[in-house]
């Protein structure tokens, strides 16, 4: 018989004496083991494995079969070399991809976006986008700049001087954050200036921490700028009050490696918002330990209940080892606008901007102008989106009120409810079957991070009423199969 | 509500309790104690039952779970107690039988020194147990134990082995139980499975030779009657591995015998003539197969398993339905045509012919002056109309219970078949005895075998358990010697027994007791030993180089059987 080499994928539950039990099996049979690697992914929990081994084609069918039975497998394949080249070629005509990209999936948001878009009468609460258009007086002053020929050519790739003194004068007003506006680079949204950020400050092999559960695309960013690796997750504590953090937690993840923290306030999703003293020990934590904090705070306007949204980088022992970074998408319900920032001290800024210099060279003219009207314009229209979030946030607890299969608590922010299911449940599994059998979409909670698991996060950016019956298709699902 | 409290111990015997457990098979030692010291404020609700060394804890919790298809519960300190469990655990796992093993173990700061009997069993049990855990903390207790029951019994049975410290013992936990429902599952629903079966019955409708051979699935499924229904319906003749006897009545006119190594003839030689072949709950061991190369390559074959590893793992299938035996028997009947196939029936009957003149005559009506093994079972057979739980060791004495005892009821022959374990029937009746009080348990032992595990006479005698013991003696070792004699040029090495006096052991043991060397007495001494109320112990004296026939020598094919 042929002997061939044979790479089999095992995704199992990360629990001690499972390798112990794979090996078993390759070593009764007396094969070799070649490689044997294990990795992390987003999900947490699970440990995926990759063992190369030479045998023949009927030996790897048994020793797949044997894995499988082992309780904590989830899932086992073999696949020679020759199918998996086969596979390569088929992504490629050419040659291999990078081992990051191959790593990668296509963020769990967005696939569940896909499938309610390729399935009739689904009604969305998976995608955090405001159902508000971006402000009149905004728009006009756009038009009014590709009028005067402002927009025709690249800008300065910090931005535009103008926009760069509007969010200064902004930071200063409203985040208590005191910089000069060369401290500041205008972004194509937050996401550009969180993977320079990234970029900028990660080795391979460093640790970096988030906060979790966490938007999972800053997982992503972070494994792509560690050619791979995956970052430190620290859970916060959910408790029927909220999510809280636990400092001593996070001081026992930091290692000699932890390069920074990343915390998202408002936290998308969980809703989140930071208190003084919950920021005040992250700050002296990144002190002791020489850590930069690195920021998301797209939903800095919608925060409820009075609570008030502080940004750690306005505490002055931090500022140095701080990086903010903010948009107006959210906000002014630009989206499609695609504008953020990044503030900084300058030397930070001047190594951040070669990055960015190489992603985007400048961000888009048009919508500088259109920032730059948001910014400088009344507050009238971010208000009245907030008023309109908090309703919503309350037609959410008042649905979900009406089944018993889930717990959460109030969001303090952003505009995302994020239940726990009391059962056990494959949250991703059952995000898809609510798409196909309830034809509501919601995300899923594990690709948030440790914590996320057995969550769904539930957008209220949506009008009154299509939020109202997605919540209710949804509610009258879970209470028929739960 | 705020749960109470209890001590880890406490917490593993509530789980018992919780999961319905009534009787455990143990013995104590230093690493266990507390729960020994738990279990004596739980004596009323939990029976305890002494062995006398650990491998009969675990072979008498087999023989319980044989029989109630329920997890087999024994119980054992660190080092050599959880040693002496292995070959029960190793038993159970190559024969599904669903058992939960739990072993103390030194506290955990001291687990890695080298503790006094500190052994790594978790280790030890790794490939011989369905799962196994170690508990290190007292909150793990309930939510552990509940998934080890559930792990024991669910898919494909198997034993669990629980490692539970010292410490966790004695903690104080909240108690708060509830049922395990993880157990994941690698079998596809049935409804997906309609391809399948309809596959497999547009096979069997249009079969000239069908053929259904059953193993121990059947029973651990329940699916006696559903085979009943299935096999009448399509006029199927219906033949049984070791473990799938008494599953099928023998006397029913679709029953053709025992396959296997020391199986019935036509069972044997008509697979290789069966066109559509339907294996249900068994796994093509190596002893039913013979030469897999040559075994039954004319056949299309319909592999009815609950476990997906097995199909396709010895012969290629061409059907294979994943799932419990039940379930699917009552899917694919209502697709089966009402047929009936006499020419095929009548080639059965013939072989059994051939067999009887051959083989069986002889072992039945002997003039030898010696008692033949096979003389005693069917004495046995007939005078508890077949009604009787046979209990049998590993040897020819197992070959010739399997052959000779006519079963009329299901779960009614345990027997260690994967592993083959020696020793293995003594204890086993125990656990079956528990397990079915109100039914004749017989144990049938070799004089070998009987040696390897005698000492739960005591264990017999403390319970006053009415098992019956019969020991067929023959002074040797005496399935080696028919290989010695058949393939080693009668170089009988090392298997002649000079045995002790069995009935002054039994007696010294308080077991009424007593021995059969003459024919004439055979009637009588058997017709006592059924009517104690006691245990009863009885050595029969049988034929020294008397050997089972038909036999499928190694490597040969199941064509190649040979009558004597």
């Amino acid at each position: 018989m042929t002997i061939q080499t044979y790479t089999i994928h095992v995704t199992s539950d990360n629990k001690p004496g499972v390798l112990y039990r794979i090996a078993g099996i390759f070593a009764r049979r007396k094969i070799n083991i070649e490689n044997l690697t294990l990795y992390e992914t987003e999900i947490p929990g699970t440990t995926p494995f990759t063992i190369i081994a030479k045998m023949t084609p009927q030996i790897a069918e048994r020793v797949v079969q044997s894995i499988r039975k082992i309780i904590e497998v989830r899932h086992a394949q073999a696949t020679t070399n020759k199918e998996i080249l086969k596979k390569k070629q088929e992504i490629t005509s050419t040659r291999e991809l990078s081992s990051v990209v191959t790593t990668i999936d296509v963020s769990v948001i967005k696939r569940v976006e896909l499938l309610a878009r390729s399935q009739q009468g689904v009604i969305s609460l998976a995608q955090g986008i405001p159902s508000f258009l971006t402000p009149e007086y905004i728009k006009q002053t756009a038009k009014d700049a590709m009028d005067q020929g402002l927009t025709d050519k690249y800008t300065a790739g910090y931005g535009i001087p103008e926009l760069r003194q509007a969010i200064a004068e902004k930071l200063k007003k409203q985040n208590n954050i005191t910089i000069e506006p060369s401290q500041v680079i205008v972004t194509h949204g937050a996401i550009e200036g969180l993977m320079a950020i990234f970029m900028t400050l990660l080795n391979p092999n460093d640790e970096m921490i988030i906060l979790t559960p966490d938007y999972a695309s800053h997982i992503t960013q972070a494994k792509i700028a560690m050619h791979g690796s995956m970052p430190i997750f620290v859970p916060l504590t959910e408790t029927k009050e909220g999510w809280v953090l636990d400092p001593k937690r996070l001081e026992k993840a930091i290692t000699p490696q932890t390069k920074a923290i990343v915390i998202c306030n408002p936290c998308n999703p969980t809703g989140k918002v930071y208190t003084e003293e919950e920021l005040k020990a992250v700050a002296n934590i990144a002190i002791k330990h020489n850590l930069y904090i690195i920021t998301d705070e797209m939903y800095e306007d919608f925060v409820f209940d009075g609570k008030k949204h502080i940004s750690i980088g306005s505490f002055p022992e931090v500022a140095n080892r701080t990086i903010s970074v903010f948009g107006v998408s959210k906000s002014y319900a630009m989206t499609g606008w695609r504008i953020g920032y990044i503030a900084t001290n300058p030397t930070l800024m001047s190594q951040i901007f070669k990055i960015h210099d190489s992603l985007v060279t400048c961000p888009t003219a048009v919508s500088q102008y259109a920032a730059l009207a948001a910014l400088t314009g009344g507050k009238e229209s971010v208000l009245g989106f907030k008023e309109e979030f908090e309703k919503r946030r309350h037609i959410v607890m008042e649905e979900l009120a009406k089944t018993d299969k889930l717990e959460m608590s109030l969001p303090q922010g952003a505009y995302y409810a994020f239940p726990k299911f009391k059962k056990p449940i494959d949250d991703v599994a059952f995000a898809l079957e609510l798409v196909e059998k309830a034809k509501v979409a919601v995300v899923p909670g594990s690709p948030f991070g440790a914590g996320g698991e057995n969550h769904i996060r539930i957008s209220f950016g949506c009008d009154e009423k299509i939020l109202r019956e997605g919540l209710q298709r949804f509610v009258n699902y879970i209470n028929k199969k739960l | 509500m705020k749960n109470k409290q209890l001590t880890g111990a406490q917490a593993l015997l509530e789980s018992f309790l919780k999961e319905g457990v009534d009787i455990i098979f143990g013995y104590p030692g230093g690493a266990i104690m507390p729960v020994y010291d738990a279990l004596y404020d739980y004596k009323d609700q939990i029976h305890h039952v002494l062995v006398r060394h650990e491998q009969g804890a675990s072979h008498a919790a087999e023989g319980y779970a044989r029989m109630t298809g329920k997890p087999g519960v024994c119980i054992a300190t660190s080092g050599p107690g959880a040693t002496n469990l292995v070959t029960g655990i190793a038993d159970a796992m190559i024969d599904s039988v669903p058992l939960v093993c739990v072993t103390g173990q030194v506290a955990f700061h001291l687990v890695g020194t080298d503790a006094f009997q500190e052994t790594d069993i978790i280790g030890i049990t790794t490939p011989i147990t369905k799962w196994n855990y170690q508990i290190t903390q007292a909150s793990e207790i309930p939510s552990i134990m509940a998934k080890a029951f559930a792990i024991a019994r669910e898919g494909r049975p198997g034993p669990v082995l629980i490692d539970i410290t010292k410490n966790a013992q004695f903690e104080k936990t909240d108690f708060s139980y509830v049922a395990y429902e993880g157990v994941k599952s690698h079998i596809p629903a049935l409804d997906a499975q309609k391809k399948q079966l309809l596959a497999a019955a547009k096979l069997l409708n249009t079969a000239k030779r069908p053929y259904i051979l059953i193993g121990h699935g059947v029973q651990i499924a329940n699916a006696e009657k559903e085979l009943v229904t299935f096999a009448e319906k399509g006029g199927f003749p219906i033949a049984a591995t070791l473990h799938g006897l008494s599953s099928f009545p023998t006397d029913h006119p679709l029953y053709a015998g025992m396959l296997g190594m020391h199986g019935n003839y036509g069972p044997n030689i008509l697979t290789n003539q069966a066109d559509v072949l339907v294996s249900i709950g068994m796994r093509f061991d190596d002893r039913v197969t013979g030469r897999v190369k040559d075994y039954a390559k004319q056949a299309k074959i319909i592999h009815i398993d609950i476990d997906p590893a097995e199909q396709g793992k010895i012969i290629k299938t061409t059907v294979a339905i994943t799932g419990d035996a039940k379930k699917i028997l009552k899917e694919l009947t209502p697709f089966i045509k009402k047929r009936t196939h006499h020419a095929w029936l009548a080639k059965f009957r013939k072989a059994d012919h051939m067999e009887y003149e051959k083989a069986i005559k002889k072992e039945l009506a002997p003039t030898t002056p010696h008692i033949k093994m096979a003389e005693v079972i069917a004495m046995l057979s007939k005078k508890t109309k077949g009604e009787a739980i046979i209990v049998a060791d590993v040897g020819q004495h197992q070959m010739m219970a399997a052959r000779y005892y006519k079963f009329k009821k299901t779960k009614s022959f345990i027997t260690s078949g994967g592993l083959g374990t020696m020793g293995f029937a003594l204890p086993a009746s125990i656990g079956a005895k528990f397990a079915a009080p109100n039914r004749d348990v017989i144990a049938i032992i070799g004089d070998g075998s009987f040696q390897m595990t005698l000492q739960e006479l005591a264990t017999i005698a403390q319970e006053q358990l009415p098992v019956k013991i019969v020991v067929l003696n023959n002074n040797f070792l005496g399935m080696v010697r028919q290989w010695q004699e058949l393939f080693f040029n009668k170089r009988y090495s090392f298997t002649d027994l000079k045995n002790p006096d069995f009935v002054q052991i039994a007696k010294g043991f308080y077991i009424p007791a007593s021995k059969v060397e003459k024919r004439n007495e055979l009637d009588k001494a058997i017709e006592t030993m059924l009517k104690a109320k006691t245990p009863y112990f009885l050595e029969v004296v049988v034929e020294k180089e008397g050997n089972v026939f038909p036999m499928i020598p190694t490597g040969a094919s199941v064509e190649e059987i040979r009558l004597e």
